[in-house]
């Protein structure tokens, strides 16, 4: 009988936690991608003259996050009856724009970023009875980061 | 640039010439976290938010498999790597296999 009143307590404090936590991520990386809204992202090989450039480097980012305990049950059910994992696909596209994000900040002010790429790894963890008990989801995002010759005046 | 050698994930280096080409060049390693980072991992599975430790991990991984791939072309005598890709896969429990590869060339 106490096994399910340990089963709400986590549910209700994986709700709790993740909603606040994915609420925070969301406001953070609105405001971190205003500060890089600047510098043109392009996922093609082009937007700058090749006589132009000074400089090109590899640049990546990546992050690792983690569901609560309530995505991972809610993910679950609707698992079995088929239909959108909405709470997955936040979950998703947060890890997405951190990677990016992290990315422009380890380039070190680039005046373009080009070909992007962007790759997701689900890292299925865990030892124990309960195997694959840890999920991450791993985003990569990798481009060239592109320093254009400082034109005369 | 990394180490005195110059890496892009295009075909070419704007403004630059090729020399020679050498083919392809290629870095990986297989890691895995030790227990702790595990059981950290597994508690705040039930709170959400991000696992620094598997961030971590995964940052030096790609670092360590860029640094092999950068050895191998300096081997050759190259000093770019063009077109460079990953790629990430699970090999076991826990252990992920980082794959990085790309054509080393030398530049004019």
């Amino acid at each position: 009988m106490s096994d399910i009143y340990w089963f709400l307590l986590l549910l209700g404090v994986g709700y709790v936690f993740g909603t606040k936590a994915e609420r925070d991520h969301f406001t953070e990386l609105i405001k971190r991608e205003e500060e890089i809204r600047h510098i043109p992202l392009l996922s093609t090989d082009e937007g700058y003259d090749s006589d132009d450039v000074a400089e090109t480097s590899l640049v990546f980012g990546n992050v690792s996050l983690g569901p609560d305990y309530f995505r991972m049950v809610v993910a679950s059910v609707i698992n079995f009856f088929g239909g959108r994992i909405s709470v997955y696909e936040n979950l998703m596209d947060r890890a997405r724009r951190e990677a990016i994000v992290r990315m422009f900040s380890k380039a070190s002010n680039p005046d373009l970023v080009i070909n992007l790429r962007l790759e997701t790894f689900v890292v299925d963890a865990g030892l124990g009875r309960k195997q694959r008990w840890i999920k991450s989801i791993d985003a990569l995002a990798y481009g060239t980061a592109v320093k254009l010759k400082k034109k005369a005046v | 640039m990394y180490k005195e050698m110059i890496l892009t994930n295009i075909a070419t280096v704007p403004g630059r010439q090729i020399d020679a080409h050498f083919g392809l060049v290629t870095g990986s390693t297989v890691r895995s976290k030790h227990f702790g980072r595990d059981f950290m991992a597994s508690v705040k599975n039930f709170f959400g938010g991000e696992l620094k430790g598997y961030t971590e991990l995964l940052e030096e991984s790609r670092e360590e498999a860029i640094d092999r791939m950068v050895t191998a072309a300096r081997s050759v005598g190259a000093n770019a790597i063009l077109n460079v890709r990953f790629s990430t896969s699970s090999v076991a429990q826990g252990a992920a296999e980082i794959y990085v590869y790309g054509t080393a060339v030398r530049l004019a």
